[in-house]
């Protein structure tokens, strides 16, 4: 198996791990690492064939069973199963790995099965690199006869790292997850499942790394880097040795940073932004103000319609709000209202072919007023503290801003009908995400009070890429110079009408691009807590005058690169007391 | 020992079905049986080594047989190749 093998996913919930793979939802027990060598050989053969025998035996009986439901021509598909298990090369292969190297029949099978599946990824043919799907269910299979047939449990009864294709919410159900340290999928983006119960558990998880169930056998090491994605599976040494060290790195600026906790993000020359917290959970909460956040400049309510059967009603959600607006007082509170695509919430609805273009956000809301109305109620009742706002996701037309408006205008009427206090005075505002909005984004800041701009939806809109696409994901880059000038667009379109803006997206918790922000007079800023400490530490480094030039100057380029080598050059040779925190992010996989 | 070149004719190539279907021919001799494609030697008789050497539409192989009934098989895989085109079309 190949040393050092890295793949790139979406980082979902921050954290560094190290430890043992387990592949969720099959059955295979753990591979031990050390069983030692082998004493009788011959057993480990005997075994090996004799399992090979009974799985060839149930392939050939399902195999007979579906030519008879389908048709001989229909059937042969599991033919190459079959002649897999007859394959003299792998048979020989796998009796010498256990005769010259003392292996147990098991792991003999193992290594052989890595080193076909490595073979078949140099082949091109797309067709026949589907094939190692054969390959592992025939490999399973053999494995589950050498362990006696018998079914093995959910948990490997250790602390292991889950890899999954996806998550569903009734697999999760059934995890031991106090054996949990990271969750590895293939599927999945930041607001999936998976990731959402991960930073629930604050277990570190990448998703979206389109094949990690590929390259993963039981057991085997695997390096987690939930900052920024990356996956090292089989490290080398030197790698494990590189992770452990940012591990401690890490955790010393952690705590280095917690002093700046009640300062204000405050530029050396005067110029404060408010630096405040996304939350998922209520219990999200704890950790922004631990992290110092000035309020929650995003509260996503998707996870309230993911973790039951039924809609939320407006008390239960009612509940959930009133908690948040109460803790995190006299802080505000920004609420987005649901985002998130049909097909999550209703089974009945088809399966979205474009997701990031299809019927989700508000474009969900304003066709599902039912749904709306209750969660803008429940809003408006959590507002009486008048330490609320409320903002749209998905916009990209004026009329839905206008639709959306009215509607909480009845809802608002209702409330006064029915003699329920709210703030009257509560501001409304937008995300702005979708091309359309940040182009027109002039007209858009005249019917609302607020915009924050969602960094990772308008770079991927803008760019055309979808970034859990590992062939074009090295194209997606929110430092990009057509990214930077849309920002620059909205916030001055924003600032002629005396409006305020934020950033909301990932690009809010990423030290090299504060100076741009910064120089953009951005007027909030909101990231994931444990990122605030390290924004308000480049924050209060940074003067406004020089971060306007750094700004400008980043606007000037026309790829994404210049601006990154002019950022890492400005921090290198200008920001050097927070140039280790900056820089030190990316250098430890070499 | 016998050797032949042939030209994958079918327009799939040497994928799954055909694979399969080379290797329970070739599997029903005694002889020998090895694939040679672009210096790659593999066992006719693994599908594994089959599949691997990726033989698309167009590529040639060689075919090498070693053994008592080595002409029948030449004759066999031969047909199967180049004849019936793995009863694809």
């Amino acid at each position: 198996m190949k040393n050092d093998f890295i793949l790139r996913g979406i980082a979902a919930s921050p954290g560094i791990i190290i430890g043992p793979a387990y592949l969720f939802g099959e059955k295979t027990t753990v591979y031990r690492e050390s069983a030692g060598p082998v004493k009788n050989t011959d057993r480990e053969i005997k075994k090996f064939k004799k399992a090979v025998k009974e799985s060839k035996k149930e392939l050939e009986e399902i195999r007979d069973g579906l030519v008879k439901k389908l048709g001989f021509r229909k059937a042969n598909f599991l033919d190459v199963q079959i002649l897999a298990l007859g394959d003299p090369w792998m048979m020989d292969e796998t009796i010498k790995k256990i005769k010259e190297e003392k292996k147990e029949a098991r792991q003999a099978v193992f290594e052989i099965e890595q080193k076909v599946l490595e073979k078949f990824r140099e082949i091109n043919d797309p067709y026949l690199k589907e094939r190692t799907s054969d390959i592992k269910d025939v490999v399973k299979r053999v494995i589950d006869n050498l362990e006696g047939g018998k079914s093995m449990k959910v948990s490997p009864g250790e602390m292991h790292v889950l890899v999954a294709d996806n998550l569903t919410p009734s697999d999760t159900a059934q995890l031991n997850k106090e054996e949990v340290l990271a969750f590895l999928t293939n599927l999945g983006g930041k607001t999936s499942h998976t990731a959402i119960m991960s930073r629930a558990l604050e277990i570190p998880a990448v998703v979206g790394l389109r094949e990690i169930t590929e390259h993963i056998y039981p057991g085997v090491k695997v390096i987690i880097d939930g900052y920024s994605g990356v996956v090292v599976v089989n490290p080398k040494e030197k790698t494990l040795k590189n992770y452990e060290r940012k591990k401690k790195h890490l955790k010393a600026i952690e705590k280095k940073l917690l002093g700046l906790r009640d300062l204000p993000a405050t530029t050396i020359d005067g110029y404060t932004v408010d630096l405040s917290a996304n939350v998922e959970f209520n219990k999200d909460i704890d950790s922004a103000n631990e992290y110092g956040a000035k309020g929650i400049g995003l509260y996503r309510t998707e996870y309230l319609y993911l973790t039951q059967k039924r809609l939320p009603d407006e008390e239960s959600q009612l509940k959930i709000y009133r908690d948040v607006v109460d803790r995190i007082y006299p802080e505000t509170v920004i609420f987005r209202t649901l985002d998130l695509g049909g097909d999550k919430i209703f089974d009945n609805s088809p399966v979205d072919k474009n997701p990031f273009l299809g019927w989700r956000g508000i474009r969900l809301s304003l066709q599902r007023k039912d749904i709306f109305r209750i969660q803008l109620r429940a809003i408006l009742r959590a507002s009486q503290r008048k330490s609320v706002r409320i903002m749209f996701p998905m916009i990209s037309d004026l009329e839905e801003v206008r639709k959306a408006k009215k509607i909480l205008e009845d809802v608002e009427n209702e409330l006064e009908r029915d003699g329920i206090d709210y703030d009257k005075n509560l501001e409304v505002g937008i995300m702005v995400e979708v091309p359309s909005c940040a182009i027109l984004a002039n007209d858009f800041a005249k019917e609302v009070d607020f915009f924050s701009i969602g960094s990772n939806d308008l770079t991927q809109y803008i760019l055309a890429v979808d970034r859990t696409n590992q062939l074009v994901a090295s194209i997606y880059d929110h430092l990009h110079p057509a990214v930077l000038k849309a920002i620059e667009g909205i916030i001055d379109a924003a600032h002629r009408q005396n409006k305020w803006v934020g950033v909301c997206g990932e690009i809010a918790g990423d030290p090299l691009a504060i100076p741009v922000l910064i120089g953009l007079q951005v007027d909030e800023l909101s990231a994931s807590p444990i990122v605030i400490p390290e924004v308000k530490k480049v924050i209060r480094t940074l003067s406004l005058k020089e971060s306007k030039v750094i700004a400008k100057k980043c606007i000037g380029f026309s790829t994404s690169r210049e601006v990154r080598r002019y950022l890492e050059d400005i921090v290198d040779t200008k920001l050097t007391a927070v140039r280790d925190l900056i820089l030190a992010v990316d250098a430890y996989v070499k | 020992m016998i050797e032949r070149i042939v030209r994958i004719e079918n327009k799939l190539g040497l994928h799954a079905r055909p694979a399969s279907l080379f290797v329970k021919n070739a599997s029903r001799f005694e002889s020998d049986i090895k694939l040679i494609k672009d210096g790659i030697e593999v066992n006719g008789k693994s599908i594994m080594g089959v599949m691997m050497l990726a033989a698309e539409m167009g590529s040639e192989i060689t075919i090498k047989i070693d053994g008592a009934d080595e002409e029948k098989a030449m004759k066999t895989l031969v047909k199967l190749v180049k004849v019936e085109k793995f009863d694809e079309e």
